[in-house]
């Protein structure tokens, strides 16, 4: 394994695409710096600096999804996966190195945008709010969730031996999580009671109605289980920085990445490489 | 006779569609065994089995004496080197760059060798021209160079010269055949090219419908590929009863034309069937092809 994971160090050493998604990220985070700058001038509510740091969740989903598709469809587009089987390396070890190679990939793309959201964000807007530990868990958090959406995307790819079909699968995938997230989120969000303004008396009366889309009982349960589970709203709620439990969510992260390596090492182990 | 590689009843299914139906094929050590079948005849599923790419549905393989359910088959795979259908290789790297990866998978510490394997194959001299801008037979040769790469003592060769020009063609069987003299490697090279496996060859399998029809070295099957005669008489009937009588074979092919086998007597056989009042219009010196023997093994319909 060591062999494979020292050949896959040296590819991602000379990959473009991941030299052109860390400048993507250095760009994107930059240019979040400046606006939330430029609110701050203008006298506008802005983010609290802590929560910068998270500033890429909306696109490290679907750049996970492009980067493992096209990193580990390269290896059966070229044909270059067959030379590791040939030589009598192990299935499992070819699929392990290549998750970890996809997911260090992820870390790296991750830890740029929090340095300079960091670094930046602590010049402009000050220090941070957010006691330490409960950061730490946010990033820890933030971190998994990224894992998880990695070994989601990177077991399509080692699946789908079309590198095209892959890509066009993970980043419909990658928009489906965010737009899920976003979704639960608003259902979850949505406030218990509203105010209903009525006219008594020939007086505008505002008062509080129950809203009927505030979801209840096991249906509140269920919506919440899968903002926690899945990737996409995991993300949503760390960017908010209201992450109601991020024990549970390090749980699910985890469960999902091991789920999904697993689920795929045993599914390539049988797999009719062409 | 050592044997390299040995299939018994080696059977893939994909489906309901059998690539293989109970293959059963000897390769012996330091042969070219030409693998020989029309397309759609098993030759890359065969090759993809025995490189581990795929798992028979049936049968068995036996690589360098181990058993493909023994643990030790990875080590034999080790003594191989394989280039399937199209040769594996990184478009966006160089040919050294290549190499190194290939290096880098097989645990050689070394990148030394990497400057003669590119001189063997004839890229010595591509410097930083990446992959995607090789010709053909280019690439063919750089993927040939990365199964080199673990000095491998059994070669695979997937259609070789698929697609290649004639000097590439040329550079290829020049490169095979120095392969199996100078450095001893066994070669399994799979073709539908007959003229060209012809050149090559010292050993042949010929497959079609995913069985093994034939497995003949080339001596035997030059042997085989025995020199006739065309005759063209104005009965062949008559032609029949005469050839009957002098103790030849034949093969009659209308009313009029018919090959004779063997050594004919020309002056004989005219006499004889001028007897019996048949004329003899036309002979002419024949040599069975490659082709023709492989038409004739497989039934006639063949594509090859």
């Amino acid at each position: 394994m060591r062999r494979l994971f020292c050949a896959g160090m040296e590819r991602l050493g000379k990959n473009k695409l991941f030299y052109a998604e860390i400048a993507f990220i250095a760009i994107w985070s930059g240019l979040v710096l400046f606006m939330q700058n430029k609110e701050r001038m203008a006298g506008a509510i802005y983010a609290p600096a802590e929560l910068l740091l998270f500033s890429g969740f909306t696109y490290m989903g679907i750049m996970a999804a492009i980067f493992c598709s096209l990193f580990v469809g390269t290896e059966y587009s070229d044909g270059t996966i067959r030379n590791k089987i040939i030589v009598g390396h192990r299935r499992r070890d070819i699929y392990l190195t290549n998750a970890f190679l996809v997911s260090f990939a992820g870390i790296v793309c991750t830890l740029v945008s929090m340095l300079i959201s960091g670094v930046g964000g602590v010049l402009l807007f000050g220090k941070y709010t957010m006691p330490f530990p409960e950061l730490l868990v946010l990033i820890l958090d933030y971190f998994l969730a990224g894992l998880a959406y990695v070994s989601l995307f990177h077991l399509t790819a080692m699946l789908c031996d079309n590198r095209s079909y892959a890509a066009v699968v993970n980043t419909v995938g990658a928009f489906v999580f965010l737009f899920v997230g976003i979704y639960l989120y608003q259902m979850l969000s949505s406030p218990e009671a509203i105010p209903q303004m009525s006219i008594r008396d020939g007086e505008v009366v505002t008062e509080m109605v129950a809203n009927s889309h505030y979801l209840r009982g096991i249906k509140r349960e269920i919506y919440q289980f899968f903002f926690d589970l899945l990737p996409g709203g995991q993300m949503l709620q760390i960017a908010q920085g209201e992450v109601l439990h991020p024990r549970r969510i390090a749980l699910y992260s985890i469960c999902v990445t091991a789920g999904a390596n697993v689920a795929g090492m045993l599914i390539f182990r049988r797999k009719d490489i062409r | 006779m050592e044997y390299v590689l040995q299939t018994m009843g080696l059977s893939k299914e994909y489906g309901h569609f059998k690539a293989l139906n109970g293959l059963t094929m000897h390769v012996p050590k330091g042969e070219i065994y030409g693998f020989v079948g029309r397309n759609g005849a098993g030759k890359t599923t065969l090759i993809r089995l025995i490189c581990g790419l795929q798992r028979p549905t049936g049968g068995e393989y036996i690589l360098y004496g181990k058993k493909r359910d023994e643990k030790a088959i990875v080590d034999a795979r080790r003594r191989i080197g394989a280039v399937v259908e199209t040769p594996s290789v990184f478009m966006d790297m160089t040919a050294e760059e290549n190499l190194r990866q290939q290096y880098l998978i097989l645990g050689i510490p070394s990148f030394d060798g990497i400057k003669e394997l590119l001189a063997l194959v004839g890229l010595a001299d591509t410097g930083a021209k990446k992959a995607k801008n090789f010709s053909l037979g280019m690439r063919q040769r750089l993927g040939i160079a990365v199964a080199l790469a673990g000095n491998p003592d059994f070669l695979i060769l997937d259609e070789p010269v698929n697609g290649l020009d004639p000097q590439g063609i040329v550079e290829i069987r020049e490169l095979i055949l120095k392969l199996n003299r100078e450095y001893q490697i066994t070669v399994l090279v799979s073709s539908h090219i007959l003229d060209e496996l012809s050149k090559l060859a010292t050993w042949y399998g010929f497959i079609d419908g995913g069985q093994m029809v034939k497995e003949i070295s080339a001596k035997d099957l030059e042997a085989a590929c025995r020199k006739c005669v065309r005759v063209r008489v104005t009965d062949t009937g008559v032609l029949s009863t005469v050839l009957d009588g002098m103790g030849l074979s034949y093969t009659v092919w209308t009313d009029h034309e018919a090959d004779v086998y063997g050594e004919v007597g020309v002056t004989e056989l005219t006499m004889r069937l001028a007897e019996r009042d048949c004329e003899v219009k036309s002979m002419q010196e024949r040599d069975e092809s490659l082709e023709s023997y492989y038409i004739r093994l497989t039934g006639g319909e063949s594509h090859a």
